[in-house]
């Protein structure tokens, strides 16, 4: 009998470990695990690594530097200025040609001017966008921040309640005014975390993850954020901050998310300005919803600070915001756009 | 009901297989049967219990007949002659495939011949039409021959409907396998059986979902997805298509073969490794191995026997006419005729080769009967003559394609390799011991089941198998 389990233990062992390699090798590769726990964001990527990203659109090699940060296509030159660049996934980008990302695509435009430093990570908001500006930036040498806002989007990210528990760690803040905020560290890793951790350089951590997703969702029918393609996660978000009528519960917490998502924004403000007053911070803003621009838009105004609003840039100088079908991030063509808007407008000088 | 699915392999089989030795160690031998038939429709009715009636309409009809037909042989019916009766049980089942599986295909034809506009019925082919007819159209042979007697409709419904062989075959005698279960020694569970049974299961599940399902990805995507192809790009769709086909076939084969033996009963085999064939005689013996056997001796040998005079030459016309039918035997579309004329002349030919005992190359024999086969799979698989032409026409193009996925290169090369290798029947004859079999059958299961689960993930479904179209 212990011979048995000795054998159906090899067994499933070997089972294991060719089904990693048939992952690897065959159409249905996922990719591995590009970030690791990082006790102050919660998530950051993993340093001097590359590897692909996978869906059912796109094959895209990606790569991050010593300090995992979006690789440039060029060397740093501390002579010139640094340009920080802060967003979510939309920004971070691995599923486009690393020439491409805007960090790249910005280098392009600017032949040299600058230094583009994308610290973009994918799940932020504004508020975790705040603590990597602190934890893993370096203003000494910055001119510029540039802050993607993805608005519908990003009110979602500034929740500060823990919101999903089988996602990763993250780091949230929750404001009382604009001026006064707790920041609520990320979790202590889970055993889940730890695991993930262990196997996250290998396919089966996507397939694992997936596949209890799935079974969360279409067995017990629990739908939950983390698994929503960014597709259907915008048109949930969007209907959600486009309901007129909404439940006294909701509209706390969306009335809590805009002030999570102004206050980290006028932190941010502060921060940099307390760092160097030439710094300049200025936000690129994505939204479809005209009331929420407009919130948005009166802010920023009254805080002085630059934005632009890149569908209507892109409109005016007739040049197309497009996403990728299968998840909605934007395209390679979308960020070579991007760069061309940036410079034509004179966002950076 | 599928055999790669979770609540077959979880649920259904375990119970089926529990309860009918319960039953049978308790001396309940009818209950059993009965339970095994109940199991059996419970199995088909699954896919969608719409088409439940239509079997059991087929059971009755054609048990009654096969009665009618013993009865007439014992003398007691005397209104019908014994030939009109297997007419008339003839013409039912031709009919009810012919309605069900040909009549858009009838219609369609007679639209475009006469330019008239007689509207398509649009029928779903009932799941299974194709193999439950042929095995009764069998049995009614059988009986009219006197070669076969049932007059128990329990037997006869497990016969027609046991759940192993039901869907897709293999196509089995009555003889064959109603002997096995008269037999005592069957009703008892069978160490042997059982082990070998789940090996045989595990091997046919992984040919399917890990192999088959894999090549039907680039097979699909050359086939379906892609608008034009470069020469690498049209091999690799063909050859993708090629072992799909097989992988997905013996792979349903392997798993009934082996879910039967469960039960103490075996199946025939349906294929001998094709691929190693060295001509299109050959292939036949090996392909679809029933499906041959029948066509033979209730198509071919009828046809031939109509003949006044044998000849070589009205042998070779009635060999095409029945691969003719073979062809059409997949469905009603003209590529399916198209394949079956072009294996009809294969066949032709290689019989003129080997009378004329020209002796070839056994590697160049080999070459060109694996490339015909491929060949006409791509003509099988598409939807029209322009599908197969996009595929075809980039195989012999000679320009070279600047990027070459070597995945699909190093996945095509290893399998032109492992088709010269043993096969799941050679497998299970060699001597190995129970731990070895042990260590393979757990290593297939849980790598399958992997891959299931991955499959069901992404297509928020299980794949289906090939001839269930058929």
């Amino acid at each position: 009998m212990f011979k048995k389990i000795i054998i159906i233990f090899i067994s499933s062992l070997l089972a294991i470990v060719f089904f990693e390699f048939f992952l690897k090798y065959s159409p249905y590769e996922y990719g591995i695990v590009p970030v690791e726990y990082h006790k102050k964001i919660g998530i950051w990527h993993k340093k001097e690594f590359e590897s692909y990203k996978i869906s059912e659109c796109y094959k895209t090699k990606y790569m991050f530097d010593e300090q995992g940060v979006t690789k440039n296509i060029y060397d740093y030159d501390s002579t010139k200025k640094d340009v920080i660049i802060l967003g979510d996934s939309l920004v971070e980008a691995i599923m486009v040609k690393n020439e491409n990302i805007i960090n790249n695509s910005l280098a392009k435009e600017f032949i040299g001017n600058y230094n583009f430093l994308n610290y973009a990570l994918s799940s932020s908001g504004p508020t975790q966008e705040y603590i990597t500006l602190i934890e893993e930036a370096k203003l000494d040498n910055a001119k510029y921040v540039i802050q993607f806002i993805d608005l519908e989007g990003d009110i979602q990210d500034v929740d500060s309640r823990d919101l999903n528990s089988l996602g990763r760690p993250k780091v949230r803040m929750r404001f009382d005014s604009l001026n006064k905020f707790t920041v609520i560290p990320p979790r202590e890793p889970t055993l889940y975390d730890i695991f993930g951790d262990l196997i996250g350089d290998y396919q089966i951590y996507f397939f694992i993850r997936s596949s209890i997703y799935h079974f969360r969702d279409n067995i017990l029918s629990k739908p939950t954020k983390g698994v929503l393609t960014r597709k259907e996660q915008r048109i949930l978000d969007r209907n959600i901050t486009l309901e007129k009528v909404l439940s006294i519960e909701e509209q706390k917490v969306l009335n809590q998310n805009w002030l999570n998502l102004k206050g980290a924004i006028f932190q941010t403000n502060k921060y940099i300005k307390s760092n160097s007053s030439d710094i300049k911070y200025k936000l690129i803003v994505t939204s479809e919803n005209q009331k929420n621009k407009m919130i948005l838009k009166r802010f920023l105004d009254e805080q002085n600070i630059e934005f632009l609003f890149l569908i209507e840039a892109a409109n005016s100088m007739n040049l197309q915001i497009k996403y990728f079908e299968c998840d909605n991030h934007w395209t390679d063509e979308t960020h070579i756009n991007i760069a061309k808007i940036v410079k034509k407008t004179r966002f950076i000088n | 009901m599928l055999f790669n699915s979770y609540e077959f392999i979880f649920v259904l089989l375990p119970i089926s297989f529990f309860v009918y030795f319960y039953l049978n160690s308790k001396r309940l031998t009818t209950a059993a049967k009965a339970w095994l038939v109940f199991t059996s429709l419970f199995f088909y009715s699954w896919w969608n219990i719409m088409y439940l009636p239509l079997i059991l309409i087929s059971i009755l009809f054609n048990y009654t007949i096969t009665n009618m037909m013993i009865e007439y042989d014992e003398s007691k019916g005397k209104y019908f002659s014994k030939k009109s009766l297997l007419q008339v049980g003839l013409l039912f089942n031709v009919g009810l495939l012919v309605y069900f599986k040909y009549m858009d295909f009838f219609i369609s034809n007679t639209n475009i011949v006469f330019n008239s506009n007689i509207e398509l019925l649009h029928l779903a082919l009932p799941l299974a039409i194709s193999f439950f007819t042929l095995q009764q159209i069998t049995f009614l042979i059988d009986s009219y021959e006197g070669l076969a007697k049932e007059k128990n409709f329990l037997d006869y419904t497990i016969f027609v409907t046991f759940f192993p062989q039901l869907i897709t075959g293999p196509i089995v005698h009555h003889k064959e396998m109603m002997l096995q279960f008269s037999d005592i020694k069957n009703k008892v569970k069978n160490y042997k059986n059982i082990t070998l049974g789940l090996f045989i299961f595990s091997i046919g599940l992984f040919k399917k979902v890990v192999v088959a399902d894999t090549f039907a990805v680039w097979a699909n995507n050359g086939f379906d997805v892609a608008t034009t192809l470069n020469v690498f790009e049209a091999w690799v769709t063909s050859l993708s298509y090629t072992f799909q086909l097989y992988y997905d076939f013996s792979g349903y084969t392997d798993m009934a073969i082996g879910a039967a033996l469960l039960f103490n009963i075996r199946l025939p085999i349906n294929f001998n490794s094709p691929f190693k064939a060295t001509g299109i005689i050959d292939f036949w013996q090996r392909w679809h191995i029933t499906l041959t056997n029948f066509i033979g001796t209730y198509v071919y040998t009828p046809i031939v026997r109509s003949f006044n005079k044998i000849t070589f030459n009205k042998t070779m016309f009635a060999t095409l006419v029945t691969f003719l039918i073979v062809g059409l035997w997949h469905g009603g579309s003209w590529m399916f005729v198209i394949f079956g004329a072009l294996h009809g002349i294969g066949l032709i030919t290689n019989h003129f080769w080997k009378r004329r005992k020209i002796k070839m190359n056994r590697v160049l024999a080999w070459l060109i009967t694996f490339n015909f086969v491929n060949i006409t799979f791509v003509i099988f698989r598409a939807k029209d003559w322009n599908s197969a032409v996009k595929i075809l026409e980039p195989m012999f193009s000679l320009d070279v394609p600047v990027e070459i996925n070597s995945i699909q290169l190093i996945y095509i090369c290893l399998f032109l390799v492992i088709i010269f290798f043993k096969n799941s029947n050679e497998i299970i004859k060699l001597k190995l011991t129970k731990n070895i079999v042990l260590l393979i059958t757990v290593f297939l299961l849980i790598t399958s089941m992997l891959q299931l689960t991955n499959m069901v993930f992404l297509l928020n479904k299980v794949p289906e198998f090939i001839y269930y179209n058929f």
